[in-house]
């Protein structure tokens, strides 16, 4: 084995010029393919990620309800809890969504122009109190939790961090507490320990979160049955379903419109978001791909055929090996090592031009201006609404030293696919043949 | 078959290669028997089958019809292994121009055919076959490309004895020697025949010719005159 690779190694240097030359060619196909294939890779994990930001959700909203606007009646909390019995769903999360306007606490948030043009101004807001230079205030989303919600969403895709005191804990479904936004304690100068008295009732503070946005820390955070029992609600007005894989988000749905029908509750999936998003990605995914398999080709083809010359310029030794008894795999093999020194010189250059090069090519792949319409867009007099962008043109390439774990991988394979048609070929040379004419 | 005194039978060969539409019969009905130990020389003209023959005995070529029995096998019917088995330790090649690998020096170029078959200490074995040709160990480490005609023509012996093989087949080994480096040639092969090992000669040259044992003259595929 050791002259083997000793006499291929010599073989490959008896020629340097022919070696410069494949290696070279073998540097950008192997660069072109790890390219793409961290590229690719790159790709698919963002299209994860926006998977996981859009979640596998279907959101149920009493009919003409949205967030704390609109109307119609809340959800039965019974028949929510039947859509924990529908298969594929993973959990349901249920929340309430009201507002106060009571004197017990002032928003943290002017209504400014948005505001006034939403009209969602406090009850009691009027002409006189104006006069009276009152300040006009945005109301205060009220939000009501089971208390096994650890991180609530306050708005789609915005989430909450207890920066002081504590979070609700299980049991604490009907307590008498709540969570303020750190901006809605500033404006009241409350903290953690406080009283508020809410619809005549005493509530405690245990804890201030941030949001780290200023309409998510205008809320008050509350359990859900305290909620219900405070601002006399029954039911809920969100059920946030958690399906386990995005494709059967249709099948869920069908099943919860037979608990509630159009009348009754709206009903939103991430599943139509999440396409329109992946559908450029994909895009991007299946041409780099593409450009992966045509770079592995076109690298396989053209060793291929440096090897059947090299075959042929060596024909005679081909010959002389065969009538002193060696075997078609013995010689094939010594060809096979020549490729695979190549191919792994080859490659491992183009594994390290791969680092400068993922970022460059990626963009060339995929415009960084490109943003799609999927996020949510807030603020204002308690207006809420969805329709923002995400940015995902702009994906960072980190290059992993993996890469030249699947640079080793490329040139075995290179070696191996390249060597198919050179081995038949071996195998049908006739020693006889090679060797009559001198 | 052969009697257990021969080590070569040749019963009816021929030999037809397809040359457009027609065939040529480049052996045609050539048969004998050889002893171990011998030398011979097979002498004719370009194209009289010379090569071929020695091709045949060497299982480079098979017959188109006829049997060749060596040690009692039927060395026309063996395919695959068993083939490359017959080559590599039956039978050692000498060629006109070498054929040495390029790549490997001259020590390695004896050894390749020890490792192929598995031979232990092939290093030590090859170095003690070169130095019988005269290949001195300083020798022995260089390429090819750095040794004269006459030495690489040795070292190509040293190859072909190099798994100890009954038969040494000769292809014009003198051709592109001057007659100092010929007749060196000429006296190894001569003494390897007197180690009982059957030595056959394809050549043109008198010389080897009047020192051989045997003398086979061919002419169109057949051979027309023995002399022994």
């Amino acid at each position: 084995m050791l002259s083997l690779i000793k006499n291929s190694l010599r073989s490959l240097m008896r020629s340097p010029l022919r070696t410069i030359i494949l290696v070279l060619i073998l540097a950008v196909s192997s660069a072109l393919s790890l390219v793409m294939l961290t590229v690719g890779g790159a790709y698919q994990n963002q299209l994860s990620s926006i998977s996981s930001q859009i979640g596998n959700t279907v959101t149920v909203r009493p009919a003409g309800f949205f967030g704390a606007m609109g109307g119609g009646e809340p959800l039965d909390e019974a028949k929510v809890n039947e859509i924990n019995k529908i298969e594929h769903v993973v959990s349901v999360s249920k929340s309430i969504q009201t507002r106060y306007s009571g004197d017990a606490l002032v928003s943290a948030i002017q209504p400014g122009t948005l505001g006034n043009q939403t009209g969602q101004l406090p009850e009691g807001t009027n002409n006189e109190r104006i006069i009276q230079g009152i300040a006009q205030r945005v109301g205060i989303q009220v939000m009501g939790y089971d208390t096994s919600t650890l991180k609530p969403e306050l708005i789609s895709g915005v989430s909450m961090e207890v920066i002081d005191g504590r979070n609700f804990v299980l049991g604490e479904d009907d307590a008498n507490i709540a969570i303020l936004g750190k901006d809605l304690a500033t404006a009241n100068n409350i903290e953690v320990g406080s009283k508020i008295n809410i619809n005549d009732t005493d509530i405690e503070i245990v804890g201030i979160f941030d949001s780290g946005q200023r309409f998510g820390n205008n809320a008050v955070l509350m359990p859900i049955k305290t909620t219900e029992r405070i601002f006399n609600i029954t039911g809920v007005t969100e059920a946030a379903v958690t399906v386990d894989d995005a494709n059967n988000e249709d099948a869920v749905v069908a099943e919860i419109r037979k608990i509630f029908d159009e009348n009754t509750a709206d009903i939103t999936t991430s599943s139509s978001t999440y396409q329109r998003i992946s559908g450029s990605l994909t895009n991007a995914i299946n041409t780099s791909r593409l450009a992966m398999i045509i770079s592995f080709i076109a690298a396989g083809i053209i060793i291929m055929f440096s090897i059947i010359l090299m075959i042929r310029q060596k024909i005679k030794e081909v010959g002389v090996l065969k009538a002193i008894g060696a075997s078609n795999f013995r010689i094939g093999f010594q060809f096979v090592l020549e490729t695979f020194f190549m191919s792994i010189l080859g490659t491992l250059i183009g594994a390290i031009l791969t680092f400068p090069l993922a970022q460059r090519i990626s963009s060339l792949l995929f415009s960084a201006g490109s943003m799609i319409s999927n996020g949510n867009l807030m603020g204002g007099q308690g207006f809420m609404a969805r329709g923002g962008f995400t940015r995902i043109g702009s994906i960072n390439i980190a290059v992993s030293p993996e890469i030249f774990v699947y640079a080793i991988l490329f040139a075995i394979a290179i070696a191996i696919v390249s060597s198919i048609i050179p081995m038949f070929y071996i195998s049908k040379v006739k020693p006889a043949e090679v060797l009559r004419y001198e | 078959m052969n009697n257990d005194n021969e080590l070569i039978v040749v019963e009816n060969v021929v030999k037809k290669f397809k040359s457009g539409s027609a065939f040529v019969e480049a052996v045609n009905g050539v048969s004998f028997s050889l002893q171990r130990g011998k030398f011979v020389a097979i002498k004719g003209a370009s194209g009289s089958g010379k090569t071929t023959l020695l091709y045949l005995l060497g299982a480079l070529e098979k017959p188109s019809s006829g049997s060749i029995y060596v040690d009692n096998v039927n060395v026309s019917a063996l395919s695959g292994r068993e083939e490359n088995n017959y080559r590599l330790k039956k039978v050692g090649f000498i060629f006109q121009n070498y054929y040495l690998i390029p790549t490997l020096n001259a020590l390695e170029n004896v050894v390749l055919p020890m490792e192929l078959s598995g031979s232990r200490s092939a290093s030590k074995k090859a170095s003690e076959t070169l130095e019988k040709v005269g290949i001195d160990v300083k020798k022995q480490k260089r390429f090819p490309a750095r040794l004269s005609g006459g030495e690489q023509q040795r070292v190509a012996i040293a190859r072909a004895l190099a798994n100890d093989p009954a038969i040494i087949l000769a292809d014009e080994p003198t051709g592109n020697l001057d007659s100092k480096n010929g007749k060196m040639i000429i006296n190894i092969l001569k003494a390897l025949s007197q180690e009982e090992k059957t030595v056959i000669v394809a050549t043109h040259d008198e010389k080897i010719a009047s020192l051989a044992d045997v003398i086979f003259e061919m002419k169109d595929g057949k051979i027309i005159k023995t002399i022994k």
